[in-house]
């Protein structure tokens, strides 16, 4: 009777331990395409994010390798043509540099601007227009607990008043100093500061439309992507996007959704403003003015 | 215009059934020991070289012209043949007995007693499985399964392992229909899909439709399994039952009255939990699994002309598994039945059954897996009613009709999110699930007709209507298979089929675990149609020791559901708004070559096949493979009888790698999106990568021996299996995890069954 249970407890710790392996995959054929981030807002500089996609299992992630640096970047406002030149801003927290193409002339309220790329001898164009109106935040509080789609985290409720008329886009903005000790929801902390602080920009991934709330008063709880202590200041604002910005990073955002959770089916980013050629987004968004929070925990 | 047809089809029939000078011969075919009946027996008039089957409780009827002396054989597999000659002027009622063939005696057969039912029968795309092929086939952990053996057929694709369910010529499988005495199993697994919920034991016979369904079966698109139950013996108490490496079995049947009324019970339970409970402290024991299955059934003969038959199936599976690293789940579900059947017959041409059936299953199911959890229960319960008529007017005609009333309340509930940090995930409130209740009335009508001693066809229509309290679907699904005999030997079949189904499992393709869950048609979720047309040529060899087919099909699929993109709920809401619907398409050839008798039995199936599907919304519209699109599928079984008191046996399997979705592109977000993980992916299709192609060896001995306890005669069978022996990794399922800093990609595959040996020992008296 002996050797049965032998075989049996072998049974038992097979099934009871399924095997994990690294594999490699072999990468199907990618044709890299171009990536265009270029956002606009009134009275600052146009920065216009240029990067080239890369098969999904390329080696490259550093944004030096990614980010392409011989285009030719330029926008129009209706009435002259100026060319952004590539420039670099060291990003504290990743420690390592964000390249752009940027321009000294600040962006006009009111005013459509048409973006062109000229890049391998390929013209890509969009237009956005600087025309949304600069809402307000209302009020401000902390929830140590709170559950939506993305799980249950903390939150701060940010209250605003929707502005009457369908068609408002909106999405939270704070800036933070910050040191080393702090790590990001991705549970990075810089490897670089040594104790120095340094200033973090985090913009919220959900758009909130003003669908069924046109015209109402309204709160959202986000979630801060840095972790932080009591007493910790902030400064919170909120952009009004236009609909090219919407429709992308709510795309973005509902693909982050279904990558992180395993039992959702893959969202894959829809054509855009720049059809099949590239991916990317051109648009423009007012912010409102900065209101001082303290985190209460 | 379809209405026209139809209408003008049942006209029809009266013609077709005119009188000759002819008497008719029916009766039953039983085992000779048991008094079980023998269903899909041959039963052939030699003096017409034409003959019929017996029906699902062994009764048969066929015309014959009148004549001094009729020549009957009576075959069926696993059984000695028996050649009778009877009187041909009158009608004639005739029950037959055959005797189950030993062992030793496979090479014993009158060949030209071997039936070519195969060849003869105008049905196509149709498996019979003997209950003794089932048994001596190999086992896991020394439990042999009808689930896993069908997955050996050609058209027929296995999950992935540890999933449920098995997909048939393209369709998802929950556009199979199996039957237990008619009821519905909607869940036909335990322990992850490695066991059917089908104890061997209390099995009387398997069959699987995979096309030209006949009208009577409805309510599916892809196949049928329609398993029966036994009957119980009506000669004498009997038993039998055995211990394996997870579980123990014990079934007990005997008459109630001998010859006129007989009982059968039978029970299976794992011991697995009571194992681990033992090994294993509490507080560590993170992987748990029981399951029980109860087969219950009473005959009763009430009279030369009524049969009663109630019987009941109930079964539960209880698990908790925590396996590989990122991967956890409970599960708990269970099907249970239960059926009354009134056979009456009102004379020797017409024969009736009437069901009454309740079924009640549930599903509820916790997974977690990279620090999210999914949620969901699915419930079903069914009050079912039916009515079947077969009527033998005369040679050439073979006709059933009847009608079907099926009332159902679905309890649909899926819930994922990210795990709280508590830990604690709510149970779903049952009470607050919306339930979907909704009734079926089905009509049909089915005539096999013998046109010729060459050609036979078989046309049907069935009319199913859904009734839900803001929609009602009415269709007309017409049924025509036709066969033209080139000779003894070989036939040519062509089949084509419109199906329905009101009943919908949504699938989600790209989770790990079977995510599943039933709901019921509505306004939003139209009914799902299918067309199928199979063509097929059957060649026998060697008197029939040899079947050979080949068989090629093209089926569409429409208004197929998937969920959205993105779709996640957090709350019991309403799933039809987190659907899309779409279209599928599969094709492909089947080849299936069979050894039927000799000391070597078994089979060679090789499957080739597509399937597509395409949605407006996925994928950019564009069509894509179906998750279970597996290009090959080849297994090759062998059972070899060795000696008297050994059986040896072996299956081997392999099928291309199912279809997943991987980003095939990436890039980077800036301007502060720290959110976004730095990335963003670039999807270019649909299903576009490849798991690895699955194979595995099984094999299996058998020991049989008799002996005697106080007298009296027992038979012993010890069982040595090995699952999977050259411990290959087959995939599970694909995760992909990245550095938070390099961001550095890794991909990681899951396998759940490596090596799994088994002992089993089996007695019966």
């Amino acid at each position: 009777m002996k050797y049965p249970l032998h075989i049996f407890l072998v049974t038992v710790i097979f099934i009871s331990f399924g095997c994990e392996k690294t594999i490699t995959i072999k990468q199907q054929p990618y044709q890299s395409k171009l990536s265009i981030q270029g956002l606009i807002t009134p009275n600052q500089k146009p920065q216009v994010y240029l990067n080239r996609t890369v098969p999904y299992f390329d080696p490259k992630v550093n944004t030096r390798e990614l980010t392409i640096d011989n285009a030719t970047v330029s926008l129009n406002d209706g009435i002259s043509t100026f060319t952004l030149s590539f420039d670099s801003l060291y990003n504290y927290h990743y420690c390592q540099y964000d390249y752009f193409y940027s321009s000294p002339k600040v962006i006009q309220p009111n005013k459509t601007y048409m973006l062109a790329v000229i890049y391998n001898g390929v013209t890509y164009n969009a237009t956005a227009t600087t025309n949304q109106f600069k809402s307000a935040v209302t009020s401000i509080s902390y929830t140590h607990k709170f559950k939506d789609l993305y799980g249950e985290h903390e939150g701060i409720i940010v209250g605003y008043t929707d502005k009457t008329g369908i068609g408002d886009y909106y999405r939270y903005e704070m800036g933070r100093m910050i040191d080393s000790s702090v790590k990001s929801v991705n549970a990075v902390k810089s490897s670089c500061t040594f104790g120095q602080k340094y200033y973090v920009k985090e913009i919220g991934r959900t758009i909130y439309p003003d669908k069924n709330v046109d015209g109402l008063a309204v709160t959202f709880v986000f979630e801060p992507n840095y972790s932080h202590k009591k007493d910790d200041t902030a400064y919170i604002r909120l952009q009004t996007v236009d609909k090219n910005i919407s429709d992308f990073y709510d795309n973005l955002d509902r693909q982050k959704l279904a990558q992180f959770n395993p039992f959702v089916e893959p969202v894959f980013i829809i054509p855009g403003q720049f059809g099949d050629k590239a991916i990317g987004v051109f648009g423009a968004y007012a912010v409102s003015d900065s209101v001082l929070f303290i985190y209460p925990e | 215009m379809k209405q026209k047809i139809f209408l003008l089809f049942l006209s029809a029939l009266p013609f077709f059934a005119m009188a000759q000078k002819k008497i008719t011969v029916s009766g039953y075919v039983k085992d000779v020991k048991t008094g079980e009946a023998l269903i899909s027996a041959s039963v052939y008039i030699s003096n017409e070289k034409r003959g019929t089957t017996t029906n699902s409780y062994g009764f048969y009827s066929i015309s014959v012209t009148q004549a001094d002396s009729i020549g009957i054989v009576i075959s069926y597999q696993g059984y000695t043949p028996q050649l009778f000659t009877v009187s041909g002027f009158t009608d004639q009622t005739l029950d037959y007995n055959l005797l189950e063939k030993p062992n030793d005696l496979n090479e014993v057969i009158v060949s030209s007693a071997r039936n070519n039912n195969n060849i003869s029968k105008v049905r196509m795309s149709v498996i019979n499985i003997p209950m003794k092929q089932i048994k001596a086939l190999p086992a896991i952990a020394g439990e042999t399964d009808i689930l896993k053996i069908l997955q050996l057929l050609p058209g027929v694709q296995s999950g992935k392992e540890g999933t449920t369910g098995f997909y048939v010529r393209g369709g998802n499988s929950d556009q199979n229909l199996v039957q237990l005495d008619e009821a519905t199993v909607y869940n036909p697994n335990h322990l992850f899909g490695l066991f059917s919920t089908f104890n061997t034991n209390a099995i009387n016979s398997v069959t699987l439709i995979k096309g030209g369904f006949p009208a009577q079966y409805g309510g599916r698109l892809s196949s049928i399994l329609d398993v029966t139950m036994k009957e119980g013996n009506k000669k004498k108490f009997s038993g039998e039952g055995g211990i394996g490496t997870i579980s123990v079995n014990l079934t007990l049947e005997g008459p109630i009255k001998k010859n006129k009324s007989s009982y059968i019970i039978s029970a299976r339970r794992t011991f697995f939990d009571l194992i681990t409970k033992t090994v294993i402290p509490k507080n560590k024991n993170n992987t748990t699994y029981s399951f029980y299955d109860i087969n219950g059934k009473v005959n009763f003969e009430l009279g030369k002309k009524d049969k009663l038959y109630l019987s009941f199936f109930t079964g539960l599976d209880d698990a908790k598994y925590a396996g590989a690293s990122s991967l956890n789940y409970k599960i708990n579900f269970g099907n249970s039945t239960a059926i009354a059947r009134w056979n009456h017959l009102f004379n020797n041409k017409l024969f009736s059954n009437t069901s009454f059936i309740y079924n009640d299953y549930h599903l509820s199911l916790l997974t977690t897996q990279d620090k999210y959890y999914s949620q969901l229960y699915t419930g079903i319960k069914d009050v079912n009613f039916k009515t079947d008529f077969s009527y033998f007017p005369s040679s050439s005609h073979s006709i059933k009709a009847g009608f079907n009333y099926a009332y159902s309340t679905l309890f649909p509930s899926t819930t994922s999110a990210k795990v709280p940090r508590s830990g604690n995930i709510n149970k779903p409130n049952l009470d607050s699930i919306e339930k979907q209740y909704s009734s079926i009335v089905a009509f049909y009508i089915n005539d096999d007709i013998t046109v010729s001693e060459k050609l036979g066809t078989s046309l049907g229509v069935r009319v199913p209507v859904f009734i839900k309290s803001d929609i009602t679907y009415t269709t007309v699904e017409p049924r025509a298979t036709i066969k033209y005999q080139l000779d003894d030997a070989t036939s040519i079949k062509v089949a084509y089929t419109i199906m329905n189904q009101f009943q919908h499992l949504v699938p989600s393709s790209t989770a790990s675990l079977p995510t599943d869950i039933w709901i019921s048609s509505s306004r939003i979720v139209k009914p799902q149609t299918s067309q199928q047309i199979a063509l097929g040529l059957f060649k026998n060899f060697k008197d029939n020791v040899y079947e050979a087919s080949i068989e090629g099909y093209y089926k569409t699929m429409n208004n197929q559901v998937l969920f959205k993109e993105g779709a996640q709920s957090i709350q019991q809401t309403a799933i039809d708004t987190k659907l899309t619907f779409g279209n599928g398409q599969s094709y492909g050839a089947e080849l299936f070559v069979k050894k039927n008798a000799g000391k070597l039995t078994g089979w060679v199936s090789y499957t080739l096949s597509w399937a597509y599907q395409q949605f407006d919304s996925l994928n950019y519209g564009k069509q894509f493979p179906f998750a279970y699109d597996k290009r090959h599928n080849l297994s090759i079984v062998a059972i070899l009888d060795l000696t008297k008191k050994w059986t040896l046996s072996a299956a081997f399997v392999f099928t291309s790698g199912g279809a997943y979705t991987l980003p095939t592109g990436r890039a980077g977000v800036y301007g502060d999106g720290s959110l976004y993980d730095g990335t963003y992916n670039d999807y270019t299709a649909r299903n576009n990568y490849r798991y690895r192609d699955y194979n595995r060896l099984d094999l299996s001995a058998r020991y049989h021996w008799a002996s005697k306890i106080f007298g009296k005669k027992y038979q012993s069978e010890l069982v040595i299996s090995v699952y999977n022996i050259y411990n290959r990794s087959n995939p599970y399922f694909i995760y992909l995890t990245k550095d938070p800093v390099t961001k550095n990609i890794k991909v990681i595959q899951v396998s759940l069954l490596p090596i799994i040996p088994g002992i089993s020992y089996n007695f019966k008296f």
